[in-house]
């Protein structure tokens, strides 16, 4: 794991340590480790029944851990019911008291601290200003929109000021337009409160934008823990690699492996590959060579040096307007995806490929991954 | 959903929406007109026992001031609403807990318990009132048990040769309770069975005990629960003449009985019905404020 976020000294303020989760002979959880540093947006990724949501509960205590050990602060969770912790959580449903006006759903946990009436009502008031919804105090949650309402239910959570903030799929419920300005928010909001958040989400583009740090789960199991970037340049595994974002994947067999450099013989592409070589490669396993459709170079003219060259011929097309995805048949008869940036405005049939078109392929080796895999 | 074509040709949906109106006014209605009428009429010992005044306006207020007066009715009503209200809040203290016990259980125990609470009904009322008496009598076995427990317990000066229950109103209390649990039961279990249990997670989360959970987000949204199961208890035993006429206290009659006699032994049916009007504004006005209550709740909830 590489930890490449500054946490201040303090990268271990979440410590989960060895957990697993049993539902009778399901294994929701199945042996996590994860340190979360103070003030980190970290998000756990991963499918529907990948143990993310499992994980969350367990944080929050509403489920409690078959073995392992969860360290909030310093401070073992172990039997801490949900009402003595100092995590909050902000539901995928909201989970907005109905028969309570906006700010009496927010003041609702500060009823157990010990404050004052006063102080009750400012700390309420500063929450509605930092949600922006000073003129909503009075209303009931029916009475919001969808957005409004899911900013209620972060500033609920938000006001006892929580060591730990838990999001269950923060804008699942939003729609498109609305997510996109609500990604930044909730990072700013996170910025300026300091808090710890964690983050569940299956949608790969909302841990991506908001997360400092993102956990990928498959079937109770962390595979990867690295920044976005990280992530999505560097998987550690083939199932990360397909997991987040697109790739190209073809077996390969190693032929040299020498100095920086591998070169692996991919029989589907009819072609060696050489490929910058990080980490050693032990020679067992299943070898996979696969790369990212936005990484290979696509021309319509010969170029005059190229690396890792292939040819091939327009299958088929789609514009999205930014860009467009081609799939290219090689003459081994393989399918490969292109993505292609349309920065030339207009864009005609002089320089767009279109169907039947040949067309010169090159992968820059840094661009290649290798996967052995265990199984 | 669109209503099928043919339910809207030719005035169908107009025959189907009326005929359980027409049920209504006929079954429903009329007879409380009749009842109402009848109410301001003077008893006769004539066949129909009855008469309208002959001078203008044809009706009599007598029956109503001897019910206001006599201070028999007044008292029955009282013991009548009493009866109900006690029976009431016991079906709901007995009742919440069944209630909110039957969503917590797993589907196959849930499945169980909702039949043990709905056997009962496969037994006639009248021969589970029945059982009852057998088991409350003086010289039961189960009236025997509880006389020698409480021997057992109080000094020798106190004992007992049977504790009475029969023909007192502990007796009505408690099979009004027995009879009419399940109408609570179902009601308030199929409104908390609703309720988002993510909410009690949100509140736990924030900071509350379980029971606070309870008083501050469970039970402020079982309200119409309550309401509902609370009418269907209250009202039926108000007017209970059934179960009062087998174990009560007959010396001190509760307003089913009081009617009855007034129709059958007096012949006297104004009074009787002037009782029955009386006894239908009682338990009809505070149920028709709540549907307005309710209704404005609902229009409030769909703004």
């Amino acid at each position: 794991m590489t930890d490449s976020v500054d946490t201040a000294g303090n990268d271990r303020f979440i410590s989960v340590c060895d957990v697993t989760k049993r539902f009778g002979d399901f294994t929701a959880v199945d042996g996590v480790s994860l340190n979360i540093g103070k003030g980190e947006l970290f998000a756990l990724l991963g499918s529907s029944g990948c143990g993310k949501t499992t994980l969350l509960r367990m944080l929050a205590g509403f489920e409690q851990p078959s073995s392992g050990t969860i360290l909030i602060d310093g401070q073992d969770m172990a039997g801490i019911p949900p009402y003595h912790r100092p995590v909050n959580m902000m539901f995928q449903s909201y989970a907005l008291f109905p028969h309570m006006s906006v700010a009496r759903n927010i003041g609702y946990g500060l009823k157990h601290e010990r404050m004052t009436r006063a102080e009750r009502d400012d700390r309420v008031a500063a929450m509605l200003e930092l949600v922006q919804l000073k003129d909503y105090a009075r209303r009931a949650p029916h009475q919001l929109s969808g957005g409004q309402r899911q900013r209620v239910a972060l500033a609920r959570a938000l006001a006892k000021q929580p060591k730990l903030l838990l999001l269950d799929e923060p804008l699942g419920a939003l729609d498109k337009k609305l997510r996109e300005q609500t990604q930044f928010e909730l990072a700013n909001i996170q910025y300026e409160t300091g808090i710890t958040f964690v983050v569940v989400t299956h949608d790969q583009e909302e841990a991506m934008t908001l997360a400092s740090r993102i956990a990928i789960m498959d079937r109770g199991s962390i595979r990867q823990t690295d920044t976005p970037r990280r992530v999505y340049e560097f998987p550690a595994s083939r199932f990360v690699a397909s997991f987040i974002g697109s790739v190209n994947l073809f077996a390969a067999e190693l032929v040299r492996n020498d100095g920086d450099f591998a070169e692996v013989a991919v029989p589907e592409l009819g072609t060696t590959i050489r490929a910058l070589r990080r980490g050693a490669l032990t020679g067992r396993g299943r070898l996979t060579c696969a790369f990212r459709p936005e990484k290979v170079l696509m021309t319509r003219a010969k170029p005059d040096s190229t690396v890792n060259p292939m040819t091939g011929v327009v299958l088929d097309f789609g514009y999205f307007g930014k860009d467009s995805l081609y799939r290219i048949t090689l003459p081994t008869g393989t399918l490969v995806r292109v993505n292609a940036t349309n920065d030339l405005r207009g864009g005609d049939d002089e320089t767009l490929a279109t169907w039947e078109d040949e067309v010169f392929l090159s992968i820059d080796p840094a661009a290649i991954m290798l996967f052995e895999d265990e199984a | 959903m669109k209503p099928a074509a043919w339910f809207d040709r030719r005035g169908w949906s107009d025959v189907i929406i009326g005929v359980p109106y027409a049920w209504a006014i006929a079954f429903v209605l009329v007879p409380i007109g009749i009842i109402a009428a009848l109410s301001f009429a003077e008893p006769v010992m004539n066949s129909p026992p009855y008469m309208f005044p002959k001078a203008w306006p044809h009706l009599s207020f007598g029956s109503y001031e001897r019910l206001l007066s006599d201070s028999v009715y007044v008292r029955s009503f009282g013991v009548s609403l009493l009866n109900a209200s006690i029976a009431t809040v016991l079906c709901l203290l007995i009742g919440y807990p069944m209630a909110l016990g039957l969503t917590r259980v797993s589907k196959a125990a849930n499945r169980v318990l909702l039949m043990l609470i709905v056997l009962p009904f496969w037994t006639s009322f009248l021969l589970r009132v029945y059982a009852w008496i057998g088991l409350m009598g003086n010289n039961s076995w189960f009236n025997r048990l509880l006389t020698g427990l409480y021997n057992s317990i109080v000094p020798q000066a106190w004992h007992l040769g049977s504790i009475q229950i029969m023909y007192t109103n502990f007796a009505v209390i408690f099979v009004v309770v027995y009879s009419y649990l399940p109408f609570m039961i179902l009601p308030l279990y199929a409104n908390l069975e609703k309720l988002d249990r993510t909410l009690e997670e949100a509140a736990m989360d924030l900071g509350s005990r379980p029971y606070r959970v309870f008083l501050d987000v469970t039970l402020p949204q079982s309200i119409p629960g309550i309401i509902a199961g609370g009418l269907l208890v209250f009202i039926p035993t108000a007017g209970e003449l059934v179960i009062p006429g087998l174990v009560g206290n007959m010396s001190d009659p509760m307003i089913g009985a009081v009617i009855s006699e007034e129709f059958g032994l007096n012949h006297d049916w104004p009074m009787a019905a002037a009782i029955s009007v009386v006894l239908l504004m009682v338990l009809v006005v505070p149920l028709m404020v709540y549907t307005r209550y309710q209704s404005r709740a609902q229009a409030g909830g769909s703004a």
